[in-house]
């Protein structure tokens, strides 16, 4: 069993900030301000092998960044990613933690190299592991029967397939190296729909039998509620709100949470809900405070001054002023 | 997609047909003669050269001197007498070696050059991408001018001062396609697998990148025996008796425009053969990118 | 290879229409035809017509076309980034469509007032910062923007048919909850009629009067909106529904539809056949034909057998 101290993934305090554009000699004499994009701010929460924490975000809540980070495709400028008490290293520099982490990614058309094999493709994690290559192959085999794909497309190009096709063998690729953690990040977001039902339902069946722990990246509720055990919603970099999925779809707390849920058309709703108003800003020098406020219609004066802290309430740990006792308890905080 | 269904793709329309048909006959004739007078000089019996020609075309006849174009003469005789068509015949397999080395040559070092440059970036991009432009500078026929002067008139410097000036389009073509591949995702996947950079760039970037360069580099084929025929034309190639297109189009031009035959056919082989490369790397590119 | 067969529907004055179809089903296809924006070859149009306003524009020449286009149908791409001439700035495409409003109703062409009014119409679409927006060039703003500015050219151009594909799939959920209020407003005050193509169920319900579900470039079932989502009858559009995660994985898998579209092997069957689960021998005897049902239209044998002949 694990001889490991606490969780299995465990991601501490994590930030990511990329610069933008580049700075010619003479705006570094001019002093010119570096201009940051801020990705992901503080990024902390555990998850469990045999375990799925689903990142539920939009475009441009950093969701991405942060799945890159915990595999590490992108190196953390602070805080701390561990996978069984061992630091994720960045893979750039540190080709080692291969096979313990993988990802599964969006685009079916850019994850596989159309001019590869199949069978090649889902080889490629073993390449370094120094096993035989009957035992490479068998664990090829293995892996294509598991995702539900015929023997046959082994031979095929990448480009030949179908794009549930192609998601199915990112799959077999992901697990092919029986990792412990994978990321997916939004592995049925470009499929159809009635073949992400079939590519979700094999996730699961996998993750039972084999007890991976999944970070499951998506902007879409429905597939959150089917797929996750936790999840924690993104806005701008943050995580405003995590906790059990019940919890956090149907009792959410924070006004991003709720308006983003009620913004979500449900099959069956003939009308139009009222839509949060604003626009999705750029994570561009934002400005200080919590990022929700200019479009929060809950915003008191606090909310634009200081990003708000963590409050723990009712399971659910959640980053807004309107659960935060001594700001509530002060007299004039009505929002 | 099979290499059967790009051919059978590129045969179902006039043009890129005309052209496979042109670069494969060029190519194909050009191997097996190239081949025929290989085994002659290694054997010491460079007969075998003209086996398959209807006559030696070194030997002079002087009687049939300027003869113009008939039906045992499909391209007139030049002042010596030779049948222009045998030399045609016999020179082809220069211009094929000269043109898969060339572009072969360029392809390669340009791709030493540019993948790392586009992949890594940073200050090898730089070092890489500068020393590209400074031999994108080289013009092509004063360099092969100065190599032939220093070293002498053989075939292996002309094909050397032009593997010197091709190779820098070819390392920017490349540096291109590696920034592209780059960014998808099946270079991150590569890197979570912990393979090295250099297995990326050689198992992903090449493929890809040959994929997308090869209409390119088969116009390129034309174009080389176009060059290497002007170097020839200017008397950089190898000396006489040896047939070459450019030269003997060179030569020809004393006897025109009388007798027109000696200088406009080897001429218009040359062209015959650049357009075909033309039209078949043409037809490559609408093929392969799915166009219609 | 037939991307369509036997398409019918219509979109009357004031109505938003839905055509609800996954990738292989022929909606963008639909979409492109009606525009007339399909290439000939290779696009062939066996049978049928497109009537606009009365008059088949299928048959028309590309001169005549021209006049319809723009004032007449309005097209909204799925993919924004091909959408914008990427050397005009956003303001000087809406004007330029305005321009050609103005010359076909004979009013005069005033550049600060089409310039003014390029700016509100991007004040409708809620787009963040307008007259900003308005200076810039298309690669200087994000595909959802892109998306809107599309939207502004179609108020600009107050088109009698709006043809939309995918207008809101590259955006936010909370943008698009703003554009589809945005598009039944318009709908409201305009009269305008809208082809809404999409693959979203849920977005079809909630601004479509009416819909049809496309499969293997037929319509299997179309009829109004809330009797096919709230009594779907052909087992693709209940299959679809039940596509959606409604609940927890501990409640169980997903419904799923097996396998999936291959355009192979359909003649002569109902295209659903291969992966239908009330799927009976007579579903291979032939094509099915339309049944009129419960207010709705269905086609499949389990609900009347019928075929085309």
């Amino acid at each position: 069993m694990s001889r490991r101290q606490g969780a299995l993934l465990e991601v501490q305090e994590v930030t990511k900030r990329f610069t933008i554009g580049r700075r010619s000699l003479w705006d570094r004499v001019t002093r010119k301000r570096q201009r940051f994009l801020r990705a992901v701010g503080g990024a902390d929460f555990k998850v469990e092998s045999g375990e799925t924490l689903v990142v539920l975000g939009e475009s441009g809540s950093g969701k991405t960044t942060l799945g890159r980070l915990i595999v590490g495709l992108e190196k953390a400028d602070s805080g701390r990613i561990t996978l069984s008490g061992d630091a994720v290293l960045p893979v750039r520099e540190h080709r080692a933690q291969r096979g313990r982490l993988q990802m599964v990614f969006q685009d079916p058309g850019s994850s596989l190299d159309p001019f590869m094999r199949v069978r090649d493709v889902v080889a490629e994690p073993l390449a370094r592991s120094g096993i035989s290559s009957e035992a490479k192959t068998e664990k090829v085999v293995q892996a294509i029967d598991s995702v539900g794909l015929e023997r046959s497309v082994l031979d095929r190009r990448a480009s030949e397939l179908s794009g549930g096709q192609k998601q199915r063998v990112s799959v077999a690729r992901a697990i092919v190296s029986s990792p412990e953690v994978i990321v997916l990040d939004e592995p049925t977001s470009s499929i159809d729909v009635s073949i992400q039902a079939q590519v979700l339902n094999l996730l699961v069946e996998l993750q039972r039998r084999n007890h991976y722990a999944y970070v499951l990246i998506t902007h879409d509720p429905n597939v959150a509620r089917f797929m996750a055990d936790n999840i924690a919603v993104m806005y701008l970099g943050k995580i405003v709100e995590q906790g059990p999925v019940a919890r956090v779809l149907l009792q959410p707390k924070h006004p991003y949470t709720q308006a983003l849920l009620s913004s979500t058309p449900r099959l069956n709703e003939r009308s139009i809900p009222e839509a949060i108003r604003g626009e999705p800003p750029s994570l561009i020098n934002l400005p200080p405070g919590c990022p929700y406020a200019p479009r929060c219609p809950y915003a008191m004066k606090v909310c634009g001054e200081r990003e708000p802290g963590v409050c723990e309430i009712e399971g659910l740990a959640v980053s807004c002023y309107l659960y935060d006792k001594d700001v509530m308890n002060q007299p004039g905080a009505v929002p | 997609m099979s290499a059967f269904s790009v051919i059978r793709q590129l045969a179902s329309r006039p043009a890129p047909l005309l052209g496979l048909l042109i670069v494969a006959a060029f190519y194909g004739w050009s191997i097996v003669e190239g081949l025929l007078q290989l085994v002659g000089n290694l054997t010491h019996n460079t007969a075998l050269g003209w086996a398959l020609l209807q006559s030696n075309p070194f030997a002079p006849s002087t009687s049939n001197s300027l003869l113009p174009p008939s039906f045992s003469h499909l391209m007139g005789t030049d002042d010596l007498g030779r049948d222009i068509w045998t030399r045609v015949l016999y020179a082809a397999p220069t211009d094929a070696l000269v043109s898969g080395v060339v572009v072969g040559g360029g392809i390669l070092v340009g791709s030493l050059i540019g993948i790392p440059a586009g992949y890594i970036g940073g200050a090898v991009e730089e070092v890489n991408m500068r020393f590209t432009d400074l031999f994108l500078a080289f013009p092509a026929l004063i360099l092969a001018v100065a190599i032939e002067a220093t070293f002498g008139r053989q075939l292996v410097y002309a094909i050397l001062a032009l593997i010197i000036v091709w190779w820098p389009s070819y390392s920017r073509l490349f540096r291109a396609e590696a920034l592209r591949i780059k960014n998808l995702r099946f270079i991150d996947a590569a890197l979570l697998s912990g393979l090295p950079d250099r297995s990326i760039m050689a198992r992903h970037m090449i493929p890809s990148s040959l994929n997308t360069m090869v209409s390119y580099a088969t116009i390129d084929l034309g174009n080389s025996i176009l060059v290497y025929s002007i170097l020839c034309f200017l008397g950089l190639g190898i000396p006489a008796p040896a047939p070459e297109w450019g030269s003997m189009t060179s030569l020809g031009l004393y006897y025109f425009p009388q007798w027109w035959w000696y200088s406009l056919m080897p001429g218009f082989v040359i062209t015959v053969v650049v357009i075909g490369a033309a039209l078949l790397g043409d037809g490559l590119r609408d093929v392969l990118s799915g166009g219609a | 290879m037939h991307a369509l067969r036997d398409v019918s529907l219509s979109v009357q004055e004031g109505e938003i229409v839905g055509v609800v179809g996954e990738s292989g089903s022929g909606k963008s296809t639909l979409a492109l035809a009606v525009s007339r924006l399909l290439r000939s070859p290779p696009a062939v149009q066996r049978e049928g017509s497109i009537a606009f306003r009365g008059s088949d524009i299928s048959q028309m020449r590309p001169s005549q076309i021209d006049r319809v286009r723009g004032t007449g149908i309005f097209m909204v791409f799925q993919d924004p980034f091909l959408s914008l001439n990427p050397l005009m700035k956003v303001k000087d495409q809406i004007a330029e469509v305005i321009a050609v409003r103005t010359k076909r109703s004979s009013s005069s062409f005033d550049r600060s007032s089409a310039e003014g009014e390029a700016v509100a119409h991007l004040k409708t679409v809620r787009i963040g910062d307008a007259e900003d927006i308005a200076e810039r060039y298309p690669h200087q703003i994000s595909g959802g923007q892109i998306q809107r500015v599309m939207l502004a050219m179609a108020l600009a151009a107050r088109p009698q048919l709006l043809v939309a594909d995918e207008p809101t799939t590259a955006l936010d959920v909370t943008t698009q909850l703003q554009i589809l209020a945005v598009f039944k407003e318009i709908v409201g005050k305009t009269k305008m009629g809208v082809l809404f193509v999409t693959h979203d169920l849920a977005v079809a319900g909630l601004i479509c009067d009416r819909m049809a579900v496309l499969y293997g470039g037929m319509v299997q079932e179309a009829g109004p909106t809330s009797k096919i989502l709230f009594e779907p009858k052909h087992p693709y559009t209940v299959g679809l529904m039940n596509s959606i995660p409604s609940r927890t994985k501990e409640e169980g898998p997903l419904t799923a539809i097996k396998g999936s579209f291959n355009a192979a092997g359909l003649e002569g069957i109902c295209s659903f056949a291969p992966r239908c689960p009330l799927v009976r021998e007579e579903c291979r005897r032939g094509v099915p034909a339309q049944n009129p049902l419960d207010g709705r239209m269905v086609r499949c044998i389990n609900y009347g057998e019928k075929y085309e002949s």
